[in-house]
């Protein structure tokens, strides 16, 4: 998953709950004396909660409050609302209020837990993995009344075989065949075919049993993305679902015009009995489109009229309001404050730059603390050591390159690496895109690698083309920043698409280009554990492994500080770094 | 009268016909067809949707075949694959699943809103303004008028917009921040929404209007006709008003006629200022989003409507000075 939006990212977002709940990250605020390396949010572990968790109502929030109508600020329209097609942060959030599905997460002060959404818990296996069975709850029923049953929750599976919506998740579609392409197994439910009984089994109207092509530890995490949401066959209307989806959680579309507006009321049949993560506090969402970050960022400040009531959806503030939130303790006290799911670095293209110690030499003198300084300073998040972001099952930071480097880098020690390596003078390509902040960022980097012996070429690429120019294979770029947010809080949807030399493709997302057989091997050994928490422990092992060849320079764990008006309660960070729709109320 | 009019309207669908044109042509065809592709399909495209984008749009036919389809659409209406395009069609939007008339059709009345209000004030102020000037030609009212005109017409809506919003709003109070509402629902929020950009919209455009009818008026009034019928006894009313004015509104007709086209077409800045979804705000959102059809439909309304004000001018030419003759 991404935060900004770039798609054909097949990756997800991490359960950040625990960063959610991360309360105070650094020194905080966009000063310049930024000098923290490690990360200070608290990493609280996911569990996976039993029976009793999944059941409703949802705890109350400490003094919520019925009625009013909350405006929800965002910078651009929302392209998909098909549950199983929303795959970025903001999309997901909205997404998750309106449409439920087998598995979600429960936030409860520090604490995030996997339960049963519309399933009575978080699934059960009898054969280590290979076979999940899900019971629906009591009463569960869509916008207009009629019960959601096992069949329509198949039928929503089916419906994301369509191969030209693969821009959603694709975890189960490809578990259930044992193919990245499933669209050959089975093409979808509009060519008239059901998936078989030995894939997806509907035994009775509250019974689905998925058989998988092998075993996965993570399917009850795979199960919490929109792919399992429900679907009707008779209310299918195929695209048109994806600007107005048929709500089966607290809240149904009334108004949805693309890039304008989005108005969410009340579904009077979603029942908070069966439900243990959503209220139903306030009686509209009022979504405004197209308002550009800085927009969003005074008019919440300012809180005038109806602004007092507003929160932005997802809006990380610039260098500049980076620092009012630091100096104002008015605003403080109404912005998020945690890490997110996604892990910033900047990655090396493995097929220029061969050299092991050339690439440590670049680690070593790259001015993290200066490059941070164009997005706000601590404010943008803290320094990573690591490929895996803290809200990671299992993270667990080890010693590391920039253990006592000075936060700006050491050209001079990165120099004596080039020298010894007889490699002063390499070329190097820095490509960036026409933002502010990467245009800013650009010229402390280009300055110290310069410093450390490198020739620095400055390689400017404009947005749109961002990803695709150096996700080529013959990218002519050799250090690019790139971004990474796990679908799910465990490493499998880490490494496995970004370090694994199987996606060393041309449009691929090992961007890197890095290519290492042992540790290829280790991503499919890792893969076969089926105890989550084992696994989790031995991604870390591997996180340590590939950093040890430096394909990566860990940037920041990304923070997310989003501002909401005086009267908005009960607003805190989700797993996706978005605000959490379900517990707010206005005051 | 008449011919005149059908002759105009014929030479505006000419001149609609080769904007079309040229314009299909720059997206569609000098592009390249993976451009087009790409930027029909948005931004969050996948080469699944490439390929069904690619049947839809039909680019495997001829262009000219391609452009007539799009034209006769506009009229006739048309099927894009499994999507069905009524009268006027102007395309469908792969990016947002709609078609492009019913998006224009969403955001034109605010657009529309916003002129008629801004027209109104500053056509009011500007020619009120410019009338007293010239009346009271090198008093201190001309020059307050004209510095004044002057002052208002040097602050971008870039800056007056935001300043106006935390002056008013943010600081004071005494307005909602801008936000539109039908008219139909309710005439006063509608106005009360739309006030504040009405405001910076009139502050800006009225210095032309003010400088214009000033200067204007102090060509007629020293007309001889002017002093004659000064000589003849008429009040100061029908003088400046019913005859020197008539006389001095040609080209500031001409002159509104442009903004009204302008307006009309989508005022970029100030909707986005005022994070306000006409024509305006569209245009930007389809090319961020790299919405091509959007984009053509856009291009297609903001030309008409250019067109149509220009010709409503040529009109009114007739109306207001007789010695023009429609023909």
């Amino acid at each position: 998953m991404t935060s900004t939006g770039k798609r054909r990212f097949v990756a997800l977002f991490a359960v950040g709950a625990l960063a959610a709940s991360a309360s105070a990250c650094s020194s905080g605020g966009g000063d310049k004396k930024d000098n923290t390396a490690k990360p200070s949010a608290k990493t609280a572990s996911v569990v996976i909660g039993t029976a009793a968790d999944s059941k409703g109502p949802a705890a109350e929030v400490p003094g919520a409050k019925k009625g009013g109508v909350a405006g929800v600020l965002n910078r651009t329209g929302f392209s998909h609302l098909d549950p199983g097609r929303a795959y970025v942060s903001n999309l997901m959030t909205v997404s998750e209020l309106i449409s439920r599905r087998l598995t979600t997460y429960k936030r409860e002060g520090d604490k995030t837990t996997l339960v049963g959404d519309l399933a009575t818990d978080t699934g059960t296996t009898t054969d280590g993995g290979k076979t999940w069975k899900y019971t629906l709850k009591d009463n569960l029923k869509y916008e207009d009344g009629t019960p959601i049953v096992a069949a329509d929750v198949k039928y929503g599976v089916e419906r994301m075989f369509n191969k030209a919506w693969n821009e959603g998740p694709v975890w189960i579609q490809g578990w259930l065949t044992g193919s990245d392409k499933y669209w050959e197994a089975y093409p979808g439910p509009y060519e008239g075919a059901e998936l078989p009984n030995d894939k997806i089994e509907v035994p009775d109207a509250k019974t689905i049993i998925f058989h998988l092509a092998s075993p996965q530890g993570d399917f009850p995490f795979a199960a919490a993305m929109g792919t399992t949401a429900p679907m009707p066959k008779s209310k299918d209307t195929k695209e048109q679902i994806d600007t107005k989806p048929f709500a089966s959680g607290p809240y149904k579309i009334t108004t949805h015009e693309p890039d304008k507006q989005l108005i969410l009321d009340k579904n009077p049949n979603w029942d908070p009995a069966s439900d243990s993560v959503r209220h139903q506090y306030v009686d509209q969402f009022k979504f405004e489109m197209g308002i550009p970050g800085a927009t969003q960022f005074q008019r919440l400040t300012a809180a005038a009229g109806s602004d007092a009531a507003a929160f932005t959806l997802n809006e990380r503030p610039d260098a500049n309001f980076a620092q009012q939130i630091a100096t104002d303790p008015a605003l403080k006290n109404r912005v998020t404050d945690g890490i997110g799911p996604y892990a910033n670095r900047f990655d090396i293209n493995n097929l220029r730059i061969t050299d092991v110690n050339v690439r440590k030499a670049m680690a070593i003198a790259f001015p993290r603390q200066s490059a941070r300084l164009a997005e706000g300073g601590p404010t943008a998040g803290d320094f990573s050591t690591t490929i895996a972001s803290p809200t990671q099952l299992g993270y667990a930071p080890y010693k590391s390159l920039f253990d006592g480097l000075p936060p700006d880098g050491d050209q001079a020690k990165a120099k004596q690496m080039l020298e010894a390596a007889g490699k002063v003078g390499q070329k190097v390509v820095l490509c960036i895109n026409t933002t502010k902040v990467q245009q800013e960022r650009a010229l402390p980097i280009m300055d110290m690698l310069g410093k450390a012996g490198f020739q620095m070429e400055r390689k400017e690429i404009s947005d749109k083309e961002y990803y695709d120019v150096i996700g080529k294979l013959d990218t002519p770029c050799d250090l690019y920043w790139a971004g990474w947010g796990a679908d799910w809080p465990t490493g499998s949807t880490v490494y496995t698409p970004v370090y694994d030399s199987r996606q060393v493709l041309d449009n691929g997302q090992n961007y890197a280009k890095y290519k290492n057989p042992a540790v290829d091997a280790e991503i499919d050994r890792i893969l076969k554990i089926t105890d989550t928490n084992a696994q989790a422990v031995e991604w870390m092992k591997l996180d340590e492994k590939i950093m040890q060849d430096v394909p990566s320079i860990p940037y920041i764990y990304q923070r997310h500080r989003l501002v909401y008006g005086p009267q908005i309660g009960g607003a805190a960070l989700n797993s996706k770094g978005a605000i959490d729709l379900n517990n707010i109320f206005i005051k | 009268m008449l011919r005149f009019l059908v002759r105009r309207l014929l030479g505006v669908a000419a001149i609609l016909l080769v904007v079309s044109l040229i314009t299909f042509y720059l997206f569609f065809a000098a592009s390249g067809e993976d451009s087009v592709v790409r930027l029909s399909c948005g931004k969050n495209c996948t080469p699944e949707m490439r390929e069904t984008v690619r049947h839809n749009l039909g680019l495997t036919k001829p262009l000219l075949e391609q452009y007539w389809i799009f034209i006769s659409g506009i009229f006739a209406g048309r099927n894009i694959g499994e999507k069905t395009c009524n009268f006027p069609c102007l395309g469908y939007s792969f990016a947002n699943n709609q078609n492009v008339s019913h998006t224009v059709a969403d955001r034109f009345p605010t657009t529309v809103s916003l002129a008629i209000g801004a027209v109104v004030l500053f056509m009011t102020l500007g020619i009120g303004l410019g009338i007293l000037a010239a009346m009271r030609r090198g008093k201190k009212t001309d020059k307050v008028a004209t510095g004044f005109a002057l002052l208002s017409g040097s602050a971008p809506i870039y800056v007056l917009g935001p300043l106006f919003i935390y002056l008013f709003v943010q600081q004071l109070g005494w307005m909602d921040r801008p936000q539109y509402h039908q008219f139909t629902d309710d005439p006063f929020q509608w106005a009360s929404g739309l006030l504040l950009p009405w405001i910076c919209l009139m502050t800006i455009h009225m210095a032309m209007y003010v400088r214009l009818t000033r200067s204007t008026m102090v060509d007629v009034l020293s007309e001889d006709y002017v002093r004659t019928l000064k000589a003849k006894g008429l009040s100061g009313r029908s003088v400046y008003i019913k005859h020197a004015f008539r006389g001095a509104l040609s080209p500031i007709v001409t002159v509104l006629g442009v903004d009204i086209g302008v307006l009309m077409s989508g005022t970029i800045i100030t909707e986005s200022t005022f994070s306000l979804h006409g024509i305006g705000m569209l245009a930007v959102t389809s090319v961020t989003d790299s919405d091509l059809p959007m984009m053509m439909g856009v291009v297609v309304i903001a030309a008409s409507f250019t067109m149509l004000a220009n010709l409503v001018v040529d009109l009114l030419y007739a109306v207001i000075d007789p010695r023009v003759r429609l023909s």
